[in-house]
């Protein structure tokens, strides 16, 4: 079966999220970690870089398709509609744990259920992150408990978003398909 | 036959986050509780999370420090941590809130009413504000003395019966019960009485000058 490589759109979407986010993780976790936060210091600048990373995620994902219609809603279309083959991924998970899993032969899918899931729980994490740092930043714009739920909210999203992304990692590196999963895809 | 999964998973994604604040009373919390547990250490053990706008924690010790108390004042003072316990101290217990949403239930502070603290200082009458200034070099804020001289201001040098460890402001911050945690200058050395409040540190970056609790 052979995949449709990804567009230079497609590419510069997922490299400059990806950059975005992981800047976000990571100064969110310097923020989040006592430990982290004594060893680093510099609150002022390491919340001004998490902020300048969520206005840049924000900003791609807003201009892009704006520039790309038709290419990113075809990204979209790709991604949102399931068939019986990915349901089938669900099933196997140990399979596609050991780079085992091969699918079923049929009409070449751009995306396996995997990614597809990944990206529509990352897109709506992302959002929820979004939202809800907007009280956390511009506190004085909301009651004391508006800004606790968001900040309840955000922790959890960002939870989500690092395990998502860190099994998005993994099957990218060691998954059938993977940079280094050599195992089963490519023998 | 295919169908729109991931689009009804994206909304049912925001829903959930939606509904979870929404609705969810005290789950959020409860649910972020839940999941902080298992990182041990990884999560404050005493409630608070750490905040610095430098790199490091001021060092200090017993014998040299000293805290002082100048500007617009007939009697300027420079107080060793026995000489400005010998004032008098006393417990506050507040809740602790940070302006990013986490708070702290119930702290127990000890330390001295920073009324009593420049009054012993005698503030001119021109005197209407202070500025409170960190030991790490950078941070400043400010307090009318207005505000200063209500109840339960303090500069605390205990917490929960224990002396200030370094994390939390040692020896000496700054505790005002009904405004948010950043007014509390940690590492506190000099308090210098001024004609006005000028802008403090976070005041400067975009914080709103009003840092009172909001219900």
């Amino acid at each position: 079966m052979t995949r449709t490589p990804a567009s230079a759109t497609e590419k510069a979407l997922h490299w400059s999220v990806a950059a975005a986010v992981l800047v976000l993780l990571v100064t969110g976790v310097v923020m989040y970690v006592p430990s982290l936060s004594q060893i680093v210091g510099q609150r002022f600048w390491v919340r001004t870089s998490h902020l300048v990373a969520a206005i840049v995620l924000v900003a791609v994902v807003l201009v892009l398709p704006a520039l790309r219609r038709g290419e990113l809603r075809r990204l979209e279309r790709d991604l949102s509609f399931w068939d019986r083959a990915d349901w089938d991924w669900f099933r196997r998970p140990w399979d596609v744990f050991l780079s085992t899993y091969h699918e079923p032969a049929a009409e070449p899918r751009r995306f396996n259920a995997g990614q597809k899931l990944l990206a529509a729980l990352v897109a709506s994490a992302l959002v929820l992150l979004v939202v809800s740092g907007v009280p956390m930043y511009w506190w004085w714009l909301f009651a004391g408990e508006v800004v606790q739920r968001a900040r309840d909210l955000h922790v959890l999203a960002s939870f989500a978003v690092t395990a998502l992304i860190a099994g998005h990692v993994y099957l990218a590196a060691f998954g059938p398909s993977g940079l280094l999963g050599t195992r089963s895809a490519k023998r | 036959m295919s169908q729109p999964v991931g689009r009804r998973l994206f909304l049912a994604g925001l829903a959930g986050g939606v509904a979870l604040i929404a609705l969810g009373g005290r789950l959020p919390g409860a649910l972020r509780s839940w999941l902080e547990g298992p990182l041990g250490e990884l999560s404050p053990s005493d409630g608070f999370h750490f905040y610095s706008v430098t790199g490091s924690i001021p060092s200090w010790d017993r014998a040299g420090w000293r805290l002082a108390v100048d500007g617009l004042v007939d009697k300027p003072l420079s107080l060793s941590l026995d000489e400005l316990t010998s004032i008098g101290l006393q417990t506050v217990t507040a809740d602790f809130h940070c302006v990013s949403g986490w708070s702290v239930s119930s702290v127990r502070w000890r330390g001295v009413s920073l009324a009593a603290l420049v009054d012993l200082a005698a503030v001119r009458p021109a005197g209407r504000a202070l500025r409170l200034e960190s030991g790490d070099g950078a941070y400043v804020d400010y307090l009318d003395l207005e505000v200063a001289r209500k109840p339960g201001v303090i500069v605390a040098l205990g917490i929960r019966d224990t002396p200030l460890s370094s994390e939390r402001g040692a020896p000496a911050r700054l505790v005002v019960p009904f405004y948010y945690g950043y007014k509390g200058v940690k590492w506190l050395r000099r308090i210098t009485v001024v004609e006005s409040a000028g802008v403090g540190y976070w005041e400067a970056r975009g914080y709103d000058a009003d840092a009172r609790i909001r219900d």
